[in-house]
């Protein structure tokens, strides 16, 4: 089957010349299918005589496309039209992925019985959508078609490149279609064709038969067979139909190469270019008419020329773009329009009318006849064309290999979402399951550590499982259609579940970001609408915090808790303290302070107490509870007796108790001490990397538990079990002495590869327990030990002796040693 | 506003992506490994697999050999070509041995990028067989994941050997589509179960796709002469038998008494038996329905409401109804491609709002009020129908892990789940 793909710059005849092809291939017997892969949907007018419905993006695959696709007035042509978006919104090159897709899973093609079939592409926009008939495998033979014009040979070479990146799928570069503006631009075209190492098949000029043709919404073919064009174009197809694959691939010019292909400039010149001296066409009289209106070229940028505009009040940067493609503000003439560019600065304003004036000049001018005066010798002056993107940088991939960590490093500070604040989340559906609890490694989890009895975290719940992150859920209707609508909606939910004076973050995934959604303009109607200001926040920054979100953060808590503020009822309100406050409360209670009762409204518990007991570190609420002028401490964690003696204090001190007695209760001394006895002997080991020492000493790791104090504390000997090279084994000791003083502990015991930790961890007959964040961690039970983690710490004096307690258990448990010791 | 009224906003639908279809396939495969195109937030979606619901899983280890990677991109930066640098990821790991065969897939934002994962999966000639399964995310959820990824996994399978005439010798029967999601006893008993059923009935089972072997015994099943097609795995099948040009039969779940009796006289017939089922095959059948039978008025005429994807649903339907226990309603967390039961439930929601549908069933009053809720994790967690008694079954299933045998398809399958869900309801063991 005959299959063409044809790829060209808008305006550039590229559909005229794809559906007279069309046209001829039917005349030669075949059944032709026309997929008109532009999302302006003109490229079966001339074939159908009439706008057809688009495909779009329809749900349902095989069978909505059928009824898409319409039998033409022309014998033996059928046509259908991917369609797309708007302008400016949606995302055109999915709508054609999607389509085409459907093609595929249905076997339109071969089931239809089609002979050829003639795929019409925008190529302005070189995104891989626009190339989904080469991904497809829906054919192999490209034409690209060009004029002569910069802008157009300009596309034409980022084509190539594109083709050439399908190389590996079996497509090649037939040739070029050249339609030029002038019978010497086809010179122009040949000798770019040279210089990319490919082949002009055939070219047609302009004709005023495909001027009438598309008047009467014909193929100029059939309306004026024995014009100029149709003869030119039946032989252009003959030899796109004799066109195999070329002996040595074409090669896409480097930037510099076609500046200076272009310009007859310098430049390195890694090929030479035969028709520099003589091909390029002569364009004086546009040339003329924009250098004594005062512009000379600066540069292309995103498809349109740059001109330095020379006024008697100096020089400033304009942009000339097609009417089509202009931005709101630019002033039409012609087929074009102008403006300032935006780095002429305000100043420029003051200069509108003479630029008007100025550009009055050009009138005559189409945009094609002002973009070809930059091939007139001298006329380019040699601008930088903009490369889109930035090489990113190279990043590791994930646990390929990798050595995961026994210790989780955690996060330093919180960066909880203040209470009663919306956070949406503008992502799919992949991006709402971003989040689980628990796991095999917890290494990914939210909820790493093992909590004893397991009853509570019976696994994870659906996400969301938090109601103020909710995510919108895109869909590809909306990826292709423009999900302006989804995004308003979401938007005006959160400011109204937020309420006036509230606080909507809006977080703007990865898709909408590649669609380059409008988000600003939806924050902004959803804010004139609601009072609320929506803040727009990147992708998947939920738990950081950039400046300006925690100044908004703060300036939020601060005015809530002001809002709450009353004379406080009891001594102290435990911040973050998660499950465990029961037993810490009474604790207090036992000393004579009072705490308050969690409750449904956070601002209104802190109000209640003179004092705030935070958790952890986390800068958002500290500055929010100084702002509002509440008192608030981050004692010692209260793990173990000393550390738990040591939180008291802390609290007693701030809230000026003298003679406060901070010690544990001696029942639950002699209890401890019982345990303490049992714990002679054994020991429990950490295993890092030489370059974790720091972890140890708390921050973020082990949920804050004072995890080596704890065990110290307990009778427990400690081991260190450092993965290092020999070199650095001092280093290492010395960190981590440093990191926890006032421990003793032996010299640790250094490996120098992952696979090298078993064989010393098997032989220290007294290590009975290993450090993991890792649930039942295999390189742990390989060892024949027990891996144990921070969740099993218990805070308050009582859960210092239960944790005590558990950890002995485990060092009596030989599950491990008996059934998995390798 | 209140609490209602924050959920209508934003609400919470009972409905999984495609990427942990495509997951779960790969689980399936003991030595399949994933390569995602994405940031490092594809990782947690493993956790929803390995280690709850699948606590044999070997997606993630903690030697770091983790059968499923990312290549930790976003679209910011623009890469000046992905393509190059995926493909040269994925050399790697298809060079790497430790996996018998590689897949990649890519996250939706790729999929608006336009990236050819057919083609980049296509250059890697080298090492371990390489596939993509499309970046569907958007328009797509998980039980199309999981054909998919089943898909490419069989577009991977060496080129099959020529089917041989085997006169005299048992039909060789592969099953196609089955959702293995866990490697647990309830799975590995089910295929048992198949295994020994096929036997009494003339055939011989070569085959189950996938079944958490290897990649190359997956290859087995080329050799067969009849494909079965299971919901879950339609187009793999469908790809099995056209690779192999075996004949392909479309079947539902063989749940029940009389489905699982149905569904082997129907494979007997494809497989080109003559006769009725062997009578080794109806004593069976007679014997489980003897253990059943005294449970079963515990059952009679009771209501349960069901959760869970409509592959497991279109089997359970009947098989309640054997039972003479009644579905009143149902949520399902994916679209219905298959045809529903002769008989659907009143209330059928697909992919509801959590909040809505238990809202819709607490509604359900006098004779319709339910008594039993059966469904997965979710239907728990997300309050369905709180304070019935909850018989977990289907993906996910947190709570309930099989250390020993407890099929819930076949023969067995029927007495086991007829047992599980009499005691609950005898127990009265409300959800979490
Ligand atoms: S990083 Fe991007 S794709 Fe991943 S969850 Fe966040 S928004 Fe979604």
């Amino acid at each position: 089957m005959e299959s063409v793909v044809f790829f060209g710059k808008g305006g550039v005849g590229k559909s005229t010349i794809a559906s007279n092809v069309t046209v001829v291939l039917a005349r030669g017997g075949r059944k032709v299918l026309h997929v008109g892969c532009d999302p302006k949907m003109d490229s079966t007018l001339a074939l159908m005589g009439r706008h057809i419905p688009p495909y779009a993006g329809k749900a349902g695959g095989g069978d909505r496309l059928i009824e898409s696709v319409f039998g033409s007035p022309v014998p033996g042509v059928h046509c259908v039209e991917a369609g797309g978006p708007e302008p400016g919104v949606g995302c055109a090159g999915l709508g054609i992925g999607i389509m085409l897709d459907a093609m595929k899973d249905g076997g339109l093609l071969e089931r239809a019985g089609y002979g050829a079939a003639v795929f019409d592409v925008l190529g302005d926009v070189v995104c891989g959508g626009f190339a989904a008939p080469l991904r497809r495998g829906f054919a192999k033979k490209v034409v690209i078609v060009t004029s002569e014009t910069p802008l157009s040979l300009y596309a034409a070479n980022r084509l190539i490149a594109m083709t050439g990146n399908y190389a590996r799928n079996g497509v090649y570069l037939a040739g070029l279609a050249v339609n030029a503006l002038r019978p010497e631009g086809v010179k122009t075209a040949e000798a770019f064709a040279a210089a990319v190492n490919t082949r002009v098949l055939g070219a047609t000029l302009r004709d005023p038969a495909v001027a009438e043709a598309e008047r009467a919404r014909l193929p100029a073919v059939l309306s004026s067979p024995k014009s100029d064009f149709a003869r030119r174009l039946v032989k252009l197809c003959s030899a796109i139909q004799a066109a195999g694959v070329p002996s040595s691939p074409p090669r896409a010019l480097t930037e510099e190469e076609f500046r200076s292909f272009i310009g007859g400039g310098g430049g390195p010149a890694a090929r030479p270019f035969s028709a520099r001296r003589g091909g390029v066409p002569s364009a004086a009289a546009p040339g003329k008419l924009l250098a004594s209106a005062g512009f000379s070229l600066a540069g292309i940028e995103g498809g349109q020329l740059l001109f330095d505009w020379t006024s008697p009040r100096g020089v400033f940067r304009t942009v000339i773009a097609p009417a089509a493609a202009s931005k709101g503000g630019a002033r039409g003439f012609s087929d074009w329009t102008v403006c300032f560019h935006p780095s002429a600065g305000p100043a420029s304003e003051a200069f509108g009318g003479e630029l008007l004036a100025a550009a009055g000049r050009l009138v005559p001018l189409r945009f094609e006849e002002i973009s070809a005066a930059l091939a007139a010798p001298g006329g380019w002056s040699g601008p930088a064309l903009r490369q889109a993107g930035s090489p990113a940088g190279e990043r590791s991939h994930l646990g390929f290999g990798s050595w995961p960590r026994f210790i989780f490093a955690g996060s330093e500070v919180d960066a909880l979402a203040p209470p009663d604040s919306v956070m949406a989340m503008h992502g799919d559906d992949e991006c709402r399951f971003c989040i689980c609890e628990g796991g095999a490694l917890g290494a990914f989890s939210e909820n790493a550590c093992v909590r004893p009895g397991g009853a509570d975290m019976p696994g994870p719940v659906l996400p969301r499982s938090d109601e103020r992150e909710p995510s919108t859920g895109l869909r590809s209707i909306e990826a292709v259609m423009g999900d302006d609508e989804k995004m308003l909606a979401a938007m005006r939910a959160a400011a109204a579940q937020a309420g006036p004076g509230g606080l909507a973050e809006f977080y703007v995934g990865c898709s909408p970001l590649l669609l380059a959604s409008d988000a600003g303009a939806a924050a902004r109607r959803v804010g004139a609408e609601t009072g609320v200001e929506v803040s727009l926040e990147r992708y998947c920054s939920l738990g950081r915090h950039s400046p300006e979100k925690a100044e908004r953060r703060a300036a939020f808590m601060a005015g809530k808790f002001r809002r709450a503020a009353r004379s406080p009822s009891r001594d102290v309100n435990l911040v973050y303290y998660g499950e465990c406050p029961p037993g810490l409360r009474a604790l207090l209670d036992s000393r004579g302070i009072t705490a308050e009762e969690p409750g449904e409204d956070f601002y209104a518990g802190s109000a209640a107490a003179r004092l705030q007991v935070l958790s952890a570190p986390d800068p958002v609420l500290q500055s929010a509870l100084d702002r509002a002028g509440l008192r608030w401490l981050l004692p010692p964690a209260p793990y173990g007796l000393a550390g738990t003696a040591a939180w008291l204090e802390a609290i007693a001190g701030a809230l000026g108790r003298r003679g406060f007695d901070a010690a544990p209760p001696t029942g639950t001394l002699a209890a401890h001490a019982r345990l303490r006895r049992r714990a002679a002997g054994v020991s429990a080991a950490f295993v890092l990397p030489a370059g974790d020492a720091a972890l140890l000493a708390g921050g973020g790791a082990f949920r804050r538990v004072p995890v080596p104090a704890v065990l110290a504390e307990g009778g427990l000997g400690l081991r260190f079990f450092v993965l290092a090279r020999p070199a650095d084994g001092r280093k290492a000791a010395a960190a981590l002495k440093a990191a926890l003083p006032g421990l003793r502990f032996p010299a640790p015991v250094f490996f120098s590869s992952p696979q090298g930790l078993a064989r010393p961890l098997k032989a220290d007959r007294s290590v009975r327990l290993v450090y993991s964040d890792i649930r039942s961690d295999g390189r742990v039970t390989a060892a024949g030990k027990t891996p144990f983690s921070s969740g099993i710490f218990e805070p308050g004096f009582d859960g210092a002796v239960e944790t005590l307690r558990r950890l002995l258990e485990l060092c009596d448990w030989d599950f491990n040693e008996r059934y998995f010791a390798r | 506003m209140n609490a209602t009224s924050r959920a209508d906003l934003f609400p919470k639908l009972f409905s999984l992506p495609y990427q942990l279809g495509v997951y779960l396939a790969v689980n399936a495969v003991s030595d399949a490994g994933l390569v995602v195109d994405g940031g490092d937030c594809v990782m947690p979606k493993a956790d929803f697999i390995a280690g709850n619901h699948d606590l044999r899983s070997t997606l993630l280890s903690p030697y770091g050999k983790h059968r499923i990677v990312c290549t930790m991109t976003a679209p910011l930066p623009q890469d000046s070509n992905h393509e190059r640098k995926l493909s040269s990821l994925l050399a790697e790991v298809a060079a790497d041995g430790g996996f018998s065969a590689v897949l990649v897939t890519g996250l939706p934002f790729f999929k608006l990028a336009g990236v050819d994962y057919e083609g980049v999966a296509a250059g890697i000639t080298k090492g371990s067989p390489v596939a993509d399964v499309p970046a569907l995310s958007l328009e797509a959820g998980w039980l199309e994941g999981y054909d998919l990824a089943l898909e490419a996994l069989v577009r991977l399978l060496p080129a099959p050997r020529r089917r041989g005439r085997r006169p005299g010798k048992r039909p060789r029967v592969a099953v196609a589509g089955y959702l293995f999601d866990r490697g647990e006893r309830d799975h590995t008993a089910n295929l048992a179960e198949l295994g020994r059923l096929l036997a009494l009935s003339g055939l011989e089972l070569v085959s189950v796709l996938p079944s958490g072997v290897p990649f190359r015994e997956l290859a087995r099943g080329l050799e067969a002469d009849l494909v079965v097609s299971l919901p879950y795995g339609r187009r793999a099948a469908a790809r099995l038998a056209a690779r192999s040009g075996a004949a392909l039969l479309e079947t539902g779940l063989p749940m029940g008494l009389k489905g699982t009796s149905a569904w082997l006289a129907a494979l007997r017939r494809a497989a080109g038996l003559r006769g009725g089922l062997p009578a080794a095959v109806a004593a069976e059948e007679s014997m489980a329905a003897g253990e059943m039978a005294p449970l079963l008025d515990v059952l009679a005429h009771r209501g349960a409401v069901f959760a869970g994807d409509p592959h497991l649903f279109g089997a359970f339907v009947p098989f309640a109804g054997e039972l003479r226990l009644r579905v009143p309603a149902a949520a399902l967390d994916s679209g219905v491609r298959e045809k529903l039961p002769v008989r659907p439930p009143q209330l059928l929601l697909l992919r509801p709002d959590m909040a809505a549908a238990a809202a819709a069933v607490a509604a359900l009053g006098g004779y319709d009020k339910p008594q039993l809720l059966v469904g997965n994790s979710f239907a728990a967690t997300e309050g369905l129908a709180p304070g019935l008694p909850f018989v977990e079954l289907g993906f996910p299933s947190y709570g309930h892990h099989c250390l020993n045998d407890e099929p819930f398809l076949g023969f067995s399958g029927a007495r086991t789940l007829a047992g599980r869900l009499a005691n609950a309801l005898r127990s009265g063991n409300g959800p979490r």
